[in-house]
């Protein structure tokens, strides 16, 4: 707007008569016409920029609650996990209750088959879930009666037939669900009595037929069963253990998996210190 | 299923406010103007109307919400005013001709979810 009347002043300075002004005077309100135009650009351009402005600012305020409500979802969604992990743990306590009433052979074999899964080489979630799988492995034995369950002594071979029994029982009592950790507690349930030689029960498996959670576990249990005070018998010393692990190689046990555990036997015994409180959650 | 009236002459603004109302089980209708909102809600009588202040035409928001507050078959229609951010006086004038709430744009809309789910009880 500022350059028009230079422009005109222009424009006068070449005056030369009357048409000559007259033309002038159309070309400038041509110019004036511009000038109105270009103004009217300008306003909506500047009306634009606003609303844009308005449009970022609601954007942000979207932003912002989408970043709450994922931030919240996140945490509702740890809680409910620690609380569904947490609820497992203590149905587990309450099925060994009769056994030992701390928990604590559950949890140092969790942990012994998790150090286990990772040293094969397993994807850091399959490891988890054995973690949280592997308590669940005992928890048909809710289903055997006390005489035999608490029995001091050797078993019968009668008993010893109903003492099997708490694998499917726990297999049973974990079937159908939809959650990974339960259907892979079903798995270990049924099968970390099998032995590699297949002379194991419920189905007499041998070899890779056994599920390897299941091979996993298997060992984990013996190992702690034989480093720990049963009403049957002392704890035996580590060495001795060992020992007993390694005539069983190929026998009992998955060959490579006896080898990956003497390999990382210092690692394993040092995880056996837990308490209940920093297990779970 | 609860019907709102949502009433704004920019048509981005009623669809923004339509998807994020989605969560929630409601019947959403619209109108771009303060006469078209006297309309429909004659005719639908919705259980609450999102009514932004500024608007074309003879009757702005204040004057529409005024008109609906006055008449017995439409007062009971509980009716929040969308009011631009900074215009303090907006709110005064609101409650005055008979609004329930006030809303301020740019919404957040977590909270215009919440004050219309506490609204509709």
């Amino acid at each position: 707007m500022g350059r028009l009347p230079t422009l005109r002043l222009k424009n006068e300075s070449n005056l030369m008569g009357k048409n000559d002004f007259s033309k002038d005077s159309r070309r400038f309100s041509q110019l004036e016409k511009y000038a109105q135009d270009l103004s009217n650009v300008y306003r909506s351009e500047r009306e634009k920029s606003k609303k844009l402005e308005t449009t970022y600012r609601q954007l942000e305020m979207y932003a912002d609650d989408m970043n709450k409500t994922i931030s919240e979802l996140r945490d509702s969604n740890q809680e409910l996990r620690e609380a569904y992990l947490d609820t497992i743990h203590r149905l587990v306590l309450a099925a060994e209750y009769k056994d030992e009433d701390t928990g604590d052979h559950i949890i140092r074999m969790s942990h012994y088959s998790a150090l286990i899964a990772e040293k094969l080489g397993l994807p850091a979630k399959e490891v988890q879930n054995i973690f949280y799988a592997a308590p669940m492995h005992d928890i048909g034995k809710i289903g055997i009666p006390d005489n035999i369950l608490m029995k001091p002594g050797k078993l019968t071979d009668e008993e010893f037939t109903t003492m099997k029994n708490h694998s499917i029982i726990g297999a049973n009592l974990l079937s159908y669900s939809k959650s990974e950790v339960l259907k892979l507690a079903e798995e270990i349930a049924i099968s970390h009595h099998e032995k590699w030689n297949g002379k194991g029960y419920p189905q007499g498996l041998s070899g890779d037929k056994i599920p390897l959670s299941g091979r996993i576990v298997g060992l984990a249990d013996v190992f702690d069963a034989l480093t720990s005070k049963r009403p049957y018998k002392n704890p035996f010393p580590v060495e001795k253990a060992i020992d007993i692990i390694k005539k069983e190689r190929g026998e009992h046990f998955d060959p490579h998996i006896v080898d990956v555990f003497l390999e990382n036997i210092d690692e394993i015994l040092s995880r056996s210190g837990f308490s209940i409180g920093c297990v779970f959650v | 299923m609860r019907k709102i009236l949502i009433v704004d002459d920019e048509p981005e603004v009623r669809r923004l406010v339509e998807v994020t109302l989605r969560s929630g089980d409601y019947e959403i209708l619209q109108a771009e103007d303060g006469e078209k909102a006297i309309e429909i809600a004659r005719s639908e009588i919705p259980d609450l109307i999102i009514m932004d202040v500024m608007m074309p035409g003879d009757i702005d928001g204040f004057e529409a919400t005024r008109i609906l507050k006055n008449s017995p078959e439409t007062k009971a229609i509980t009716i929040v005013m969308l009011t631009a951010r900074g215009q303090e006086d907006d709110k005064e004038k609101g409650s005055e001709v008979g609004a329930d709430d006030y809303f301020v744009k740019p919404f957040s809309p977590l909270e215009l979810i919440q004050k219309i789910e506490g609204l509709l009880g």
